[in-house]
């Protein structure tokens, strides 16, 4: 039977790519452990910095005004960063955040709103385009790239355009890593800044140095920034996560098909053992 | 008595636990806390951050951020909380004079190019201070 040195090539190949996603899964895995080590530890200070600015806005909700914190009556365009990693081979991680960002920034869009675009990462500067949509500017090869110069230039570009009006609001789109299984794609509004009072606990009054518009006004962009930094943190470990877990069920698949091809192999050489004995038993025979 | 400290950068928890002292470089000048110290929140600058402790003096470099100071009562015992919240936080012990130099050679030419009032003087200026704020922590030992 000719087929029998199809399916063994078959089985040759289906085993380099098993072997090629499991390599994958086990990079993922090692870098996905640093990630998430990121991520937890960035929290505490994002997390300080949020209850600090609450309890200042509650304490001194009068005094402390800053043009960051206000919100603009008429939207009337909003610039949207899109965080993506900038590989594939990650399951639905960019495409997941992709399909409902489309949907997010049409609703906007609907409304009347005139949409500013920004990029980081090369799935999303070169899926975004294909859907019609216009970038301001695209960012790609992340890791390459200081995330704090990363994030220094795309703060200082939002804080520049939302105080020039060219924006109204700033809206973050990326993944946020909640484990290693659930990647959640997040719609953040960055810019004007929400402090939310109502969460501050404890009601201490504190003595300002310098004055709290002036620590305000320090806090935010230290805020923003962490903000950012977050987002980069969690689409990095998401990034790793799911590829972890799409390489692990390519590897599972991989498997089950050499199965399923040995078995068809060696069904398919008995066949062919049996063929020729029929042959060579009825050749002599008939002799 | 001692107070709780945390010394927190966006990477990381640098520091967190018990110190009889912190010495802060403030806003409006050096503060230093020891427990039972009044409920403050300043912004600081970049500098040296001092905080003794049960097993001695540990400094640290810390650059632009916020100290809060919080201390509460409860039946007569009190506990006092000091949460530094920094950019960057590197032992004094870790610095190496040589790269200061070079880092504040760059930061100067960087402020020198910068439109001065722009949003980029501001970032070079804040590199700057921080850049000085190194050299001087190890010229002083």
């Amino acid at each position: 039977m000719a087929n029998l040195k199809d399916i063994r090539r078959r089985i040759t190949s289906v085993k380099k790519t098993g072997q090629i996603t499991k390599a994958m899964k086990l990079v993922a895995a090692a870098k996905l452990k640093r990630a998430t080590e990121a991520v937890i530890s960035a929290r505490p200070y994002k997390d300080q910095l949020a209850a600090v600015l609450a309890r200042i806005a509650r304490k001194a909700s009068e005094s402390v005004k800053d043009p960051l914190l206000e919100a603009r009556p008429a939207v009337k365009s909003i610039l949207a960063v899109v965080i993506t990693s900038d590989r594939g081979l990650c399951g639905g991680f960019n495409s997941n955040l992709l399909r409902l960002g489309q949907e997010w920034l049409l609703a906007k869009q609907a409304t009347g709103v005139k949409i500013h675009m920004r990029a980081y990462g090369r799935k999303g500067a070169t899926a975004l385009p294909r859907r019609g949509w216009t970038l301001d500017a695209s960012v790609t090869d992340l890791g390459t790239r200081k995330k704090s110069e990363l994030v220094r230039d795309m703060v200082d570009e939002m804080v520049a355009g939302f105080a020039e009006q060219t924006y109204d609001e700033v809206w973050l789109i990326s993944n946020t890593w909640v484990s290693t299984l659930v990647q959640r794609p997040t719609f953040l509004r960055v810019l004007p800044v929400a402090v939310d009072a109502a969460t501050a606990e404890g009601g201490l009054d504190y003595a300002y140095e310098p004055s709290a518009p002036e620590i305000v006004g320090g806090l935010l962009p230290l805020y923003i920034r962490t903000l950012v930094l977050q987002a980069f943190l969690e689409t990095e470990a998401g990034e790793y996560a799911s590829r972890m877990t799409a390489m692990d069920s390519a590897t599972r698949n991989a498997n089950d098909m050499i199965g399923r091809l040995s078995l068809a192999y060696n069904r398919a050489r008995q066949a062919a053992i049996t063929t020729e004995l029929i042959e060579i038993v009825s050749g002599a025979s008939a002799l | 008595m001692d107070l709780q400290l945390d010394i927190v950068t966006p990477e990381r928890m640098v520091f967190s636990g018990r110190a009889e002292e912190v010495v802060v470089p403030g806003w409006e000048g050096q503060f230093g806390a020891l427990p039972q110290h009044d409920n403050l929140l300043a912004l600081t600058k970049a500098g040296v951050t001092k905080v003794s402790t049960a097993e001695g003096e540990q400094r640290f470099l810390t650059g632009r951020g916020f100290a809060e100071v919080s201390s509460t009562e409860v039946k007569g015992k009190w506990s006092t909380r000091v949460a530094l919240l920094t950019e960057v936080c590197e032992p004094v012990a870790g610095i190496d004079a040589a790269r200061a130099q070079a880092e504040l050679d760059l930061a100067t030419k960087i402020a020198a190019q910068a439109e001065s009032g722009s949003e980029r003087a501001k970032v070079a200026e804040a590199r700057l201070e921080l850049a000085r704020a190194r050299l001087a922590a190890v010229g002083k030992g």
